[in-house]
């Protein structure tokens, strides 16, 4: 999901169901799980049994064995190396995606927010023309626009993605903007910007890193959907949106690389999403 | 036998595994037409002994003792026969009318829907009935607010519209949870002035709750004062401000601030009132207690009768008399 | 409702200058790299009125959509409007039956758990729906179809099936796919804000007038907790659109959303165009319709309108 606040305003219903423990630990066990994932893409030439793109036509489509430990797919290329060496790639999108839409939006939210009156007024209608579409389909236009490949997916779903942390910037500016200290520091003659970067933008900054943290999860999840549909990363570079399209064609015969694929964007998602939740939670002031 | 007659009630609520006494053991009588007044702090108790008596308690709440209203006993109850008693022989005003009325239907209708489906009027005569019972509570254009939303209405227009929707069911019982918090000073004085009017047409028996002991001397024949959960002294309005029985009552009274005497500093009653779940043993009032003797923190006070219709849960009370005269 | 309307024209705007942003000449773009003599460019040229400056071309454009004219698709060799008309259904039908999954599930499962809220399986069971709604259409459609398809071969994989039942049982396992996460997003919502509404001040006071309990559910708690659901509604609807486009292709299904993929794949740029902003169109209808509701639900919302 590309949000956690819904685009029409209101508040994340997640929190409120299960206990504050049980939240922060499957914080940590996302955490854990996202820094496994961190290492295993870093340290990928060492661990990868093969090259990832190491085509042997002599042994194609192979269930697991003690060579393979997850099979080999149509190329004959390990399923297990390919997957490993996806990482790199699978989260280097993600972190591509927020760090633009971050460093994009968090100007704009803190502008919009401070500022107030027709420049935020100008701001909102431009995000919810951009929230107007339904999530991805600008994604797809955009790369019918510019042709398929890794760097017009990241750009494209970059793009889409700053309103999301636009308006949660928004939303805290507005708030900390009607505090006393603000005010102080008014009457004490600070400039706006010094006011915003160097006493609003402090506190806003934990509910920044927990909003970023869930965008990780769903721009990786676009990124492989739009890899999936063959309009992201390309064939034959590793990748797991890549993979599950290459291996979703042989799902009859050698289901082993799509569930792997299936499998490892799952709990990556699942695990950018439980620390996203608990980083919320341990910072938000709701 | 009293109108409403309550006798050892006590309250728990459910908390975290455990369960929080929140009602001690409480006691107390309303006559027909008398008006009395529930007098405590915030986490006295004295809200929950009010949700006890209409058993409108939080999920996994317990309650046990007497209640007993024109000799129904309300604990007892099935849920269809408390809902006939809640129809037709005790209603409720709440603190903040703006919370209390659903804000999604406009006032005619929460006072029509009762009138109609609860107590089975025509449409019409529903109608006809709840208009007389806004011009009732002092509402001048009568249409215009069975016609508005609560959105629309000032918060002492709301409490109005409450009030006439208690008025509606014809109750012998009503309980005033505070019903003047939530609002300006100014407006306090008119909804007060509307009870006072009610008292004497209904002749209804009123418990009425506040933290303001002024307040509950406007208009209340007796006081009641609560304190962690007890009922610590009962009188006479007048008495309870000229001849304090509790320590606590005393202190209260002494606390306020007077035009007239002129003193450097506030008195105060030191520390604070415990919470439900750190109640000490023996006298709850004992640790903030200008007069304690070590009996008193071994036996839980027993509220015994001082003098006629004068109650207090200080064994002290006789010997203290004149040290508690303001 | 005005903002409705200007928002869906700047959304059709923006659609139509991708063509001008994308790389090349428009008639470049539209051809999708395809070569064409001299004379047949300058026809189309023409045509599409390239020669003509961009907001003029904008209106023709408009107006032809208006008028039911999408252009002509490249790949097809037919009007744009024949080609979506021919794979229309299948979405159509997709869309249907997953937003009856959604709604009647996710409402149901969400009402119930509000009512009864107990301790240790509320947290199991909001938790598995936690994970369930991270689970994109496209992954939770290929785990599906390799469990029940592959493994249990209960349903039929790649197929649309023949005549009604045919159809349902074939859209069954992609509607699934496409309702899984949504179903519990909305179940999450609706169980919030049915308890919310539930603990309100309100319905004490009709509790304490003697209302019936299921009365003062129905009356009171579900007409103020429907505000949020409906929110959450609109932003579903978003989202069963482009799950659509992923569950259409993981499935083999010949809809409009696999029309999309193959015609960006193709180059097909006027297909493109049309259908994504057919899909929006929708959106923003759903989403107006939505605003339209709040001021039936709620007074107070038409009293703010009417205020300002």
């Amino acid at each position: 999901m590309a949000t956690v606040v819904p685009a029409r305003g209101g508040v994340a219903y997640r929190r409120r169901w299960i206990s504050r423990a049980t939240i922060r630990k499957s914080g940590l066990l996302g955490g854990s799980i996202i820094l496994i994932l961190i290492v295993v893409a870093v340290l990928a030439p060492l661990l990868a049994p093969y090259p990832p793109n190491a085509i042997q036509f002599l042994h194609t489509l192979e269930g697991p064995s003690l060579a393979h430990l997850l099979g080999t797919d149509y190329l004959g290329r390990d399923i297990l190396s390919r997957l490993i060496f996806g990482a790199r790639l699978s989260l280097l999108g993600p972190l591509l995606v927020v760090g633009i839409s971050t460093a994009v939006g968090v100007p704009l939210g803190l502008l919009g927010g401070y500022a107030g009156g027709a420049v935020d007024m100008i701001l909102g209608r431009v995000y919810d023309l951009l929230l107007g579409f339904p999530p991805l389909l600008l994604a797809i236009a955009a790369v019918a626009a510019f042709s398929p490949g890794f760097t017009t997916a990241v750009l494209a779903i970059a793009i889409i993605y700053v309103p999301l942390l636009a308006r949660v910037v928004r939303s805290a500016v507005i708030v900390e903007r009607n505090k006393a200290y603000v005010d102080a520091c008014k009457v004490r003659g600070f400039r706006a910007s010094r006011i915003v970067f160097g006493h609003v933008l402090p506190v806003i900054v934990p509910t920044i890193v927990a909003q970023a943290t869930l965008n990780f999860g769903y721009a990786l999840l676009d990124l492989a959907g739009l890899a999936f549909l063959g309009l992201g990363v390309q064939p034959p570079t590793a990748d797991w949106g890549v993979m599950l399209s290459e291996g979703r064609k042989f799902i009859l015969l050698a289901p082993e690389e799509v569930l792997a694929a299936s499998v490892t964007i799952a709990v990556a998602v699942v695990a950018f999403n439980l620390l996203g939740d608990a980083l919320a939670q341990r910072y938000s002031s709701s | 036998m009293s109108f409403l007659r309550v006798r050892n009630l006590v309250t728990e609520l459910r908390d975290n595994g455990g369960y929080t006494r929140v009602v001690r053991d409480v006691s107390l009588d309303v006559e027909r037409g008398e008006f009395v007044g529930l007098v405590g702090e915030s986490g006295s108790g004295k809200s929950m002994t009010a949700r006890s008596i209409v058993r409108l308690l939080p999920p996994g709440a317990k309650s046990r003792g007497d209640v007993v209203l024109d000799g129904t006993s309300i604990l007892d109850l099935a849920p269809s026969q408390l809902r006939d008693v809640r129809v037709h022989r005790m209603s409720m005003i709440f603190q903040d009318p703006r919370a209390s009325i659903d804000p999604l239907y406009r006032c005619g209708d929460h006072l029509f829907d009762a009138l109609h489906n609860l107590m089975g009027m025509k449409r019409v005569a529903a109608r006809r009935r709840a208009l007389e019972l806004l011009t009732d509570v002092g509402i001048a254009d009568p249409q215009w607010v069975y016609r508005s939303y609560p959105d629309e209405l000032s918060g002492g227009m709301l409490q109005r519209v409450m009030i006439a929707g208690a008025l509606a069911s014809e109750a012998g019982f009503l309980i005033a949870d505070e019903p003047t918090t939530a609002l300006d000073v100014t407006i306090q004085a008119e909804i007060m002035a509307i009870l006072e009017g009610l008292r004497k047409e209904k002749q209804l028996a009123t418990l009425f709750i506040t933290h303001d002991l002024e307040l509950a001397s406007m208009i209340c024949d007796r006081i009641l004062v609560m304190y962690a959960g007890l009922i610590v002294e009962g009188q006479t309005t007048a008495g309870i401000f000229t001849t304090p029985q509790h320590p606590y009552t005393a202190g209260l009274l002494r606390a306020r601030p007077h035009l007239e005497h002129r003193r450097d500093r506030l008195e105060v009653i030191p520390g604070r009132p415990p919470r439900a779940d750190e109640v000490p043993d023996g006298c709850p009032f004992s640790p903030r207690c200008a007069f304690i003797k070590p009996e008193c923190t071994l036996r839980p006070p027993a509220v015994n009768e001082v003098s006629p219709g004068r109650f207090s849960a200080c064994w002290r009370s006789a010997e203290l008399a004149d040290r508690l005269t303001p | 409702m005005l903002a409705s309307a200007m928002l869906l024209l700047a959304s059709s705007f923006v659609v139509f200058s991708l063509i001008a942003i994308a790389p090349g000449s428009p008639l470049q773009v539209l051809l999708g790299g395809r070569k064409v003599d001299r004379a047949t460019a300058l026809i189309l040229e023409h045509r599409y009125h390239f020669d003509k400056p961009f907001l003029v071309q904008y209106g023709y454009w408009l107006r032809n959509v208006v008028h039911g004219n999408l252009g002509d698709s490249i790949a097809y060799r037919d009007t744009v409007a024949s080609v979506i008309k021919s794979r229309v259904a299948p979405t159509l039908e997709l869309g249907l039956y997953a937003t009856v999954l959604v709604l009647v599930i996710g409402l149901t499962l969400g009402v119930i758990a509000a009512i009864r809220r107990g301790r240790r399986t509320d947290a199991v069971a909001s938790f598995a729906m936690l994970i369930a709604s991270s689970i994109s259409p496209y992954v939770s459609g290929i785990l599906l179809i390799w469990f029940f398809a592959v493994e249990l071969r209960w349903f039929p994989v790649f197929s649309l099936g023949t005549g009604v039942s045919g159809r349902v049982y074939h859209l069954t396992l992609p509607a699934i796919a496409l309702a899984l996460g949504l179903t519990a997003l909305l179940g999450r919502v609706t169980r919030a804000s049915l308890s919310q509404a539930l603990g309100e001040d309100y319905v004490q006071t009709a509790r304490s007038r003697g209302f019936r309990e299921r009365r003062v559910i129905f009356k009171h708690a579900f007409r103020s907790a429907f505000i949020p659901v409906l929110t959450i509604t609109g932003v579903i609807a978003g989202y069963l659109i482009s799950g659509a486009v992923l569950v259409e292709y993981t499935f083999g299904l010949n809809g409009l959303g696999s029309l999309l993929v193959d015609s960006v794949q193709s180059r097909d740029f006027a297909v493109v165009q049309a259908i994504v902003l057919i899909f929006t169109a929708v959106f923003l209808v759903i989403n107006l319709v939505v605003d339209l509701l709040y001021v039936v639900i709620d007074p107070r919302t038409r009293l703010a309108e009417e205020g300002s």
